[in-house]
């Protein structure tokens, strides 16, 4: 198995250090033929892998009399370049040089240098023809077809250096890019239809998504960068802690450019780790962080963009419990065979024999196998060798188990068989692996009964759970927990409070009813004292004592009715009265007599009511009123 | 009620001949079973027994047999790491399932022993783990119990309250206050004790340790650190009993004594319940 960082540093490495770390240096000129008075440009094109930095200095152009040339522009220049799905980065400058003529002959130009990254960087000399009068040439903005790899003009749409017309191609250009312009179809997995990030990103995936434990589920981590080549820094492995991991990891960065939601990526594999669930559950995997470095990603003081995949998620289940066999433990998924060799086939009791099973299939290949079970067949721990690795992507290979088996009792002994019960996922069903192991002869050893005889030393189990049982016996089911039932939690409070309640609800009876009482006489003795007030303040308080009648003669109503009469006009109070079964005669004297409190009240003793035969009125129709029987209460 | 009957009849025609050949199905099975137990083939014996469990299939009988299994294969030369845990779980599920069955009861102990033996011949400590103050006290008595000590204390109480309230005897009112105080205290006891004893049945599951040594982890995943630099404060010896808390797929939060930590799922069984 490979280690995963291999294919990291790789990664990186690609980038960084691919073939050329030497400087490329290609001249251009716009025209080998000028008529005297025109201009026409030198171009030096200097490029390295963009580690060393990209200063320019001491651009120089040797030019003969007869020529002269302006100050030099400088233009960087970035390049990517994708060859078989390999990506390389170039970055450089191009520096532009306008020479004007003033005499015709012929001329050697140049050669054009340039101190590049500390380095010198010297172009090819170049031989101009100059005319007199004009030489004519290409329409101005000519253009070329699409080429996304051109890096002076991806679009031919007059963005070259070179000013319009001057883009054909010179006898003199050394230009090597027509290998990097075939842009190569990306494979289907680098495809995403909402890119999260337009300017880089790392996806997670995991497929497929629904397995068994022990079945192979394969994460796949991409990196997509959307601002030209990078590096890739920092990079920590993809978190799988739930499952039996193999590396399929290219050994390559293979890049692509991978268009999506309107900005063309450079994207590749960074992993591809086939996984086997350990258990079940939803389980996820994946979580990757890196750093994305070079020139479109450097982030003010920080020198790359940090970015994290996605944890990618696989629902991991057991698999059925219908049809499974006995022995088939969980995880031992996948499509096996199962190949067995024994020898010797005859040997004394005693001895030993060698069993080899191989089992070899597609998956994780388990780490054990079901050996039968004899009495004086004693099988020792198997040695055991592997082969298991990812081809294709998908794991598979072999595991041979060496088996020292000791035979003790002679006879003719069938081994049986060696078996591995699995889950097929394909099938959805189990299937059991056998490999059959034949028989053995096995002859006396005299010396073998003896041994057979020694007793197993400090074996303190040895009269433990000897017999089993034969039969399934009766056994009692567990009682119902009562606390389970909500009822008893009801009856626990039903008692006591129900007690409580019916205390509380007695106490308020007799509450209620002392409250009557209470009331009750409470009503009379205010009525015997209005009566009291009105008798006594009859003489010296007409005022007071009228009060006091008034008072008395509602309370008194209100003792024999329970009506509180004060809030009853009294034009009609007579008729109230008698309806609530008060003899008409009291009720009409009732109401004479509140008839003269009033008028007392309002007329005084102009009235010709008396003070003291009202009181006395009011007393003896209270009086009377108490002892009489309401009519129609029988 | 006429309709009623009619569908009761028409279930049991749909459905009780699959009843009835499931439980042939594992009678036939646990029968297969006793054949390679008596014939040696522990494993085997094993395989078939662990099928019946994990479909569901509790009984203490086939319990049983399984920790006479497991006993078996780790006197043989087959014998696996843990096999001693697993005949202990076995057994103690009998338990549970069958509280007096004293062959269980009496092997248990002489499995627990033998794992103590083994623990201690490897230079281990014996590790001695006390439950919880909460477990200890609800496990006196039985949650049933516990539930009819606080229906008796709820009904003195009631008695209490009512000679108190409706009665002016002078011994009637000294015999509610006594009702009244042994009331309470039997109701507020029996009361929390059920409580406490039915959460703790409900929430954890008790389960033995089937691996030679359960290392404790934390909730990541991670060995917990050892306490006075003895690796035994941490690691749960085989055998040994534990309640589990909580089930995670990775890992397993269990109780052990009045500590305890997290455990990777195989390290683990729980017992089936009645």
């Amino acid at each position: 198995m490979r280690l995963g960082l291999a294919a990291a540093s790789a990664c990186a490495l690609f980038v960084v250090s691919q073939p050329a770390h030497a400087l490329e240096v290609q001249t251009q000129v716009s025209a080998r033929r000028v008529g005297v008075g025109e201009s026409f440009y030198v171009q030096l094109t200097v490029t390295n892998d963009g580690q060393s930095g990209n200063r320019v200095s001491d651009a120089h152009l040797p030019l003969p009399p007869g020529m002269s040339a302006a100050q030099p522009t400088a233009s960087p220049q970035s390049q990517v370049s994708i060859i078989n799905g390999q990506m390389s980065q170039r970055s450089g400058v191009t520096v532009t040089w306008t020479v004007t003529v003033s005499r015709p002959g012929s001329f050697r130009v140049g050669p054009p240098s340039v101190l590049f990254a500390g380095e010198h960087a010297q172009g090819q000399s170049i031989p101009i023809e100059v005319v007199d009068g004009g030489t004519g040439g290409p329409a101005p903005g000519a253009r070329r077809g699409f080429d996304p790899f051109d890096f002076l003009d991806p679009f031919g749409r007059g963005s070259s250096p070179f000013p319009p017309g001057f883009n054909f191609k010179s006898p003199f250009d050394d230009d090597t890019n027509e290998q990097t312009e075939q842009e190569p179809a990306y494979p289907e997995e680098l495809r995403v239809d909402k890119p999260p990030d337009p300017a880089a990103f790392v996806r997670a995936t995991l497929a497929p998504d629904r397995v068994y434990v022990g079945q192979q589920v394969t994460l796949k981590v991409f990196a997509y960068g959307g601002r030209g080549a990078f590096s890739l820094s920092n990079m920590n492995e993809p978190s799988h802690a739930d499952f039996l991991a193999f590396d399929a990891s290219p050994d390559q960065f293979k890049a692509y450019l991978v268009p999506s939601g309107g900005v063309r990526y450079i994207a590749g594999k960074l992993r591809e780790l086939p996984l086997f669930p350990l258990h079940a559950g939803v389980l996820r995997a994946g979580h990757m962080k890196m750093e994305f470095g070079g020139r479109g990603y450097a982030n003010g003081a920080n020198p790359g963009l940090l970015r994290e995949s996605n944890w990618a998620q696989v629902i991991v289940s057991e698999p059925p419990l219908q049809n499974r066999p006995p022995g088939y433990k969980i995880g031992d998924v996948g499509d096996y065979k199962l190949t067995a060799a024994v020898e010797p086939r005859d040997i004394m009791a005693g001895e030993a024999i060698s069993v080899v099973a191989t089992l070899s299939g597609v998956g994780s290949v388990p780490f054990s196998i079901q050996t039968p079970e004899h009495s004086g067949v004693e099988w020792l721990e198997p040695a055991l060798t592997e082969k298991v690795e990812p081809k294709a992507g998908v794991v598979q290979g072999s595991r041979t188990f060496r088996y020292v088996v000791k035979i003790n009792e002679p006879g003719k002994l069938d081994l049986g068989e060696v078996t591995l019960p699995y889950f097929d996922p394909k099938q959805r069903d189990y299937v059991i692996a056998r490999a059959a192991l034949g028989s053995l002869n096995v002859r006396v050893n005299p010396n073998a009964k003896a041994a057979a005889a020694e007793p197993k030393p400090n074996d303190r189990l040895a009269d433990v759970l000897t017999k089993p049982r034969l039969a399934l016996g009766a056994y009692p089911r567990a009682p119902s927990p009562l606390g389970d039932r909500p009822l008893f939690w009801l009856a626990l409070l039903i008692g006591p409070l129900g007690v409580v309640t019916a205390g509380v609800v007695v106490s308020g009876v007799s509450h209620a009813r002392r409250r009557l009482e209470e009331r009750g006489s409470s009503l009379t003795t205010q009525l015997e004292t209005a009566l009291r007030e009105a008798r006594e303040l009859a003489k010296t308080d007409p005022s007071g004592s009228v009060s006091a009648v008034e008072r008395a003669v509602f309370l008194a109503i209100e003792l024999k009715l329970g009506l509180k009469a004060r809030a009853i006009l009294k034009s009609e109070l007579a008729s109230t009265l008698t309806a609530r079964g008060l003899r008409s005669e009291r009720a009409l004297a009732l109401t004479k007599v509140l008839q003269d409190v009033d008028t007392l009240r309002f007329v005084g003793s102009a009235s010709g009511v008396d003070p003291v035969e009202l009181a006395l009125r009011a007393t003896e129709s209270s009086t009377q009123m108490r002892t009489e029987k309401l009519y129609g209460a029988g | 009620m006429r309709r009623f009957t009619l569908l009761s009849i028409l279930w049991l025609m749909a459905f009780r001949p699959l009843v009835v050949l499931a439980a042939e199905s594992d009678a036939r099975e646990f029968a297969a079973a006793n054949g390679a137990l008596q014939r040696g083939a522990f494993t085997e014996a094993i395989d078939m027994l662990e099928l019946l469990a994990d479909r569901g299939f509790v009984h203490p009988d086939a319990s049983f047999n399984r920790g006479a299994a497991y006993v078996g294969r780790a006197r043989s030369s087959a014998a696996a790491p843990g096999d001693l845990g697993r005949a202990a779980a076995a057994l103690a599920e009998v338990l549970v399932l069958r509280p007096d069955d004293e062959e269980a009861d009496k092997a248990l102990a002489r499995v627990r022993a033998e794992i103590s033996r083994r623990h201690v011949r490897e230079g281990a400590a014996p590790v001695m783990a006390r439950a919880s103050l909460g477990r200890a006290v609800s496990s006196l008595l039985s949650e049933n119990v516990w539930a009819a000590t606080a229906l008796a204390g709820s009904l003195l109480l009631a008695l209490g309250l009512a000679l108190r309230r409706f009665l002016a005897f002078t011994s009637a009112t000294l015999a509610g206050a006594i009702a009244i105080g042994m009331g309470s205290v039997l109701l507020v006891t029996g009361a929390a004790l059920t409580a406490s004893a039915r959460r703790l049945r409900l929430t954890t599951a008790p389960a033995i340790i089937v691996a030679d040594e359960a290392r404790l982890l934390d909730e990541s995943g991670k060995p917990l650190p050892q306490r006075s630099g003895s690796a035994d404060s941490v690691t749960i010896p085989e055998g040994a009993s534990v309640y589990v808390l909580e089930r995670r797929p990775a890992l397993f939060k269990v109780e052990w004594g009045a500590g305890g930590g997290w455990l990777t799922p195989g390290q683990v069984r729980i017992l089936a319940s009645r």
